[in-house]
C-alpha cells in the first residue's frame, strides 16, 4: 500500500461517541473513551471526541467525565438519528482538518456503517470487532502504530493487525469489551476539555433515502447480558429448542440470564439478542456455565473475562474444556434436566 | 408495438449478487499447535447471509423482469458455489480469480468487486450478505456502496420497484421506516430478510452445463498495486494461538454425583446459600 505523504502530521485519537436512541450516551462509548485515554497518555497524544445529535449539549457534561481533551459537537434536528450520508460526510471533513492518528468507534449499527465508509474515503485500514488495542513503536515501520487485536479470520488464533502506511488507523470495538474507568482512576488532571461547536450546514436536499411516512417505534427486546452476574449458555450440543427452553427455567432458578452461541440463534431456538461472541455480545459475569458449547474462538474470545467458567459437554476434547475452571463431561440435556430437579429441592 | 418493447426494456432490472465462499464454521479443522485453519480438510460453503441475498434476487426476478448475475472472488474452486447459484436459478455467474487478488483485506476486496461490477455494465440493484461468517467484519457492503457512490439499505422487510426507484420497508435503529430511494441501490441481506429456497432437481442436473465467466486483473484494469495483499492497507503482524488455560478441575461420577458436586461448587462460590 502506498504510504500517505503527510503521515507524520497525524496526531491524537478521535473517538466517535454515540447517542443511544437519542436518550443517552451509549455505555460502550464511555468504555472506548477510557481505553482511548489510556492509549493517549501512553503515547503523549490527545483524546478528541466527536458527537453529533439533537440537543447534544445535554450529554456533554457526561462525556467530560471520561476526560477527553477536546469535544467536537454539533446539535441539529437532522442529527437525531445516525444518517449514513450526513454523519460520514461531517466526520470526513473533521478528519481532513484535524488529521487524527487513530479513529475509534463502537461496533453498533451506526459504528459499523460509519467506520468502513470513512476507511474507504481515506483508503486506510479498518479492523472491526477488536478485542484489544494498544499503541507501540514497531521498528519495522519506524513509528508508533495502533495495534488492533481480534480473533483471526479462521482458526483458533488472535491476530494483531496494523495499517502502517495509511492514516487514520481505524478500529471498532463491541460494547462490553473494555471497562469504563471513573474519572479519578483515569488520571488526576481536572482541566475541562476544550469545547468546539461544529456548524451544521449540510445540504439536506442531497439525502438520497427519503422517508415516506412517519416511522413507528420498534420495541427492542433488551437482554442485558453485558451486566448479568450469572449466565447459562447453550450451544449446538443442547440439540433442540425444547431443551434450550429449559435453560430459561435454569437461569430463573439461579437468578441469571440465558446466552447462546451462533448455532441456537441460527436454528431459532432463541433470539439474536442472546448471542455471545464476535457477532454478539461480550460478557464478564461472576459465573459462566456452558452447556454443549464446543468453544470456537468467535465465542470464547467474548467470555474470557468471566470470573468462573464451568463447561458441560459430552465431548471430552471440546476446546472449551481447556479454558474452564470446572469441566463436567456429561450430555448437556441430561445434566440440565437433572440440575433443574435438584435445584428445585435446594431452593424450596 | 415498439412502445411496448421500450417499456419492457425500462423495467428490466439488472441485479448483481456478490457472494463469498467460506469455510463451514462449527466444523473447522484446526492444526494442533499453530491453531490455524486446515483448509484442505475443511468443507466450503456459500456464506449464509449471501444465500439470503441470492434469495432476495430470485424473489425480485419472479416479481419483475430481471437478469441476475452472481459474482464471487476466490480461487478456482470457488466455482463450486457458483454452480450452486446456477442450481438456484440465476442467469450468469462470474468468478474473479487472479494470483494478484490473493490476500486482499476488506478494502482491496471491495475495490475489486466494485471494479468488476462496473465492468459488467449497467446495474440497478447490487446485493450482498450483511456479514461473512469467516471474517465477521461487515465492511464490504458499506465499502462497495462508497466505491460505487450508491445508497446501501439494510434490514429490509419488503421491497417494491416502481420504474426506476424502490419503496422499501426497513428497520433502522429502533424504528420501522418506509423509504423511497432512486435506483441503483445496494441491499444487504441477512437471515431475517427471507427464507432460502431449495434447488429444483432439474436445475441441479443442469447447473454444471452452464458456463462460468472468468475475469482476471487484466479484465478489471489497474495495476497489481491495487489488488490483493499489495492493495490492502491492513497487515497482520502477529498471530498467537488463543489460550486462556484454567485449572480444568474435572467433575467425575455418575449423573447424580456430578450434579451434586456442581451444587457444591455453586455454594462454594456463594451462588447458592448453604
Amino acid at each position: 500500500m502506498k504510504q500517505v505523504t503527510d503521515i507524520e502530521e497525524y496526531q491524537n485519537i478521535m473517538v466517535f461517541v454515540e447517542i443511544r436512541d437519542h436518550e443517552q450516551v451509549l455505555e460502550g462509548s464511555f468504555e472506548l473513551l477510557s481505553k482511548a485515554r489510556e492509549l493517549a497518555d501512553k503515547s503523549d497524544q490527545k483524546v478528541d471526541v466527536v458527537v453529533l445529535g439533537k440537543d447534544v449539549e445535554q450529554y456533554l457534561s457526561d462525556i467530560e467525565l471520561s476526560n477527553p481533551d477536546r469535544i467536537f459537537y454539533c446539535s441539529h434536528e437532522a442529527l437525531k438519528h445516525y444518517d449514513s450520508q450526513i454523519f460520514p460526510d461531517m466526520i470526513t471533513q473533521l478528519i481532513k482538518e484535524h488529521k487524527p492518528f487513530a479513529f475509534l468507534a463502537t461496533f453498533t449499527e451506526a459504528g459499523k456503517d460509519l467506520t468502513p465508509r470513512l476507511a474507504q474515503r481515506f483508503a486506510t485500514g479498518c479492523t472491526s470487532h477488536c478485542t484489544d488495542l494498544d499503541i507501540e513503536h514497531l521498528p519495522d515501520y519506524g513509528r508508533d502504530l495502533l495495534l488492533m487485536k481480534r480473533p483471526a479470520f479462521s482458526g483458533n488464533v488472535i491476530a494483531t493487525i496494523v495499517s502502517p502506511h495509511t492514516m487514520p488507523q481505524m478500529a471498532t470495538v463491541q460494547p462490553g469489551v473494555f471497562r469504563k474507568q471513573s474519572r479519578d482512576r483515569i488520571n488526576n488532571k481536572s482541566e475541562k476539555p476544550e469545547m468546539i461547536e461544529l456548524a451544521f450546514d449540510y445540504d439536506l436536499s442531497k439525502i438520497r433515502i427519503k422517508n415516506l411516512s412517519s416511522p413507528t417505534r420498534w420495541e427492542k427486546k433488551h437482554v442485558l447480558l453485558e451486566e448479568a452476574s450469572l449466565i447459562v449458555t447453550g450451544g449446538r450440543g443442547v440439540k433442540d429448542k425444547k431443551t434450550f427452553k429449559l435453560l430459561h427455567e435454569l437461569a430463573g432458578l439461579l437468578n441469571g440470564e440465558v446466552g447462546a452461541t451462533r448455532v441456537p440463534v441460527f436454528k431459532e431456538w432463541c433470539s439474536e439478542e442472546r448471542m455471545i461472541g464476535q457477532t454478539g455480545k461480550s460478557i464478564k459475569p461472576k459465573l459462566y456455565i456452558s452447556f454443549g458449547v464446543s468453544g470456537q474462538i468467535q465465542h470464547t474470545s467474548s467470555i474470557v473475562d468471566s470470573e468462573i467458567i464451568v463447561s458441560v459437554n459430552i465431548d471430552e476434547k471440546a476446546l472449551i474444556s481447556e479454558m474452564s475452571d470446572y469441566v463436567i463431561n456429561e450430555d448437556a440435556a441430561s445434566f440440565i434436566k437433572q440440575l433443574i430437579t435438584r435445584l428445585k429441592k435446594e431452593i424450596r | 408495438m415498439n412502445l411496448q418493447i421500450n417499456i419492457r426494456e425500462k423495467l428490466m432490472l439488472n441485479i448483481i449478487v456478490c457472494t463469498k465462499q467460506v469455510p463451514k464454521t462449527g466444523n473447522v479443522k484446526v492444526y494442533k499447535g499453530t491453531g490455524t485453519l486446515n483448509r484442505k480438510e475443511t468443507e466450503n460453503i456459500i456464506n449464509p447471509d449471501d444465500l439470503h441475498a441470492l434469495e432476495l434476487a430470485l424473489h425480485l426476478k419472479e416479481k419483475y423482469e430481471s437478469h441476475v448475475t452472481v459474482l464471487t472472488m476466490g480461487p478456482d474452486n470457488a466455482e463450486d458455489i457458483l454452480y450452486e447459484a446456477y442450481a438456484l436459478g440465476v442467469d450468469k455467474c462470474v468468478l474473479l480469480s487472479d494470483e494478484q487478488f490473493r490476500g486482499a483485506d476488506t478494502y482491496a476486496t471491495s475495490l475489486t468487486l466494485s471494479r468488476a461490477i462496473e465492468k459488467l455494465g449497467g446495474y440497478d440493484i447490487i446485493l450482498t450478505g450483511m456479514t461473512a461468517i469467516d471474517g465477521n467484519t461487515s465492511h464490504v457492503g458499506y465499502q462497495i456502496s462508497e466505491f460505487l457512490n450508491i445508497p446501501l439499505i439494510t434490514q429490509i422487510n419488503d421491497i417494491e420497484i416502481i420504474e426506476k426507484h424502490a419503496i422499501i420497508n426497513r428497520l433502522y435503529g429502533h424504528e420501522y421506516q418506509k423509504v423511497e430511494v432512486d435506483l441503483p441501490i445496494l441491499l444487504a441481506a441477512d437471515k431475517e430478510t427471507n427464507h432460502v429456497r431449495f434447488s429444483k432437481f432439474s436445475d441441479i442436473n443442469n447447473c454444471f452445463d452452464k458456463k462460468i465467466i472468468k475475469m482476471n486483473m487484466e479484465d478489471l484494469g489497474g495495476t497489481e498495486d491495487d489488488y490483493g495483499i499489495k492493495g490492502s492497507p491492513s497487515i497482520v503482524v502477529k498471530t498467537e494461538s488463543f489460550t486462556h488455560k484454567r485449572q480444568q478441575e474435572k467433575i467425575d461420577g455418575n449423573l447424580d454425583e456430578k450434579v451434586e458436586q456442581f451444587i457444591d461448587i455453586l455454594k462454594k462460590h456463594n451462588i447458592l446459600k448453604y
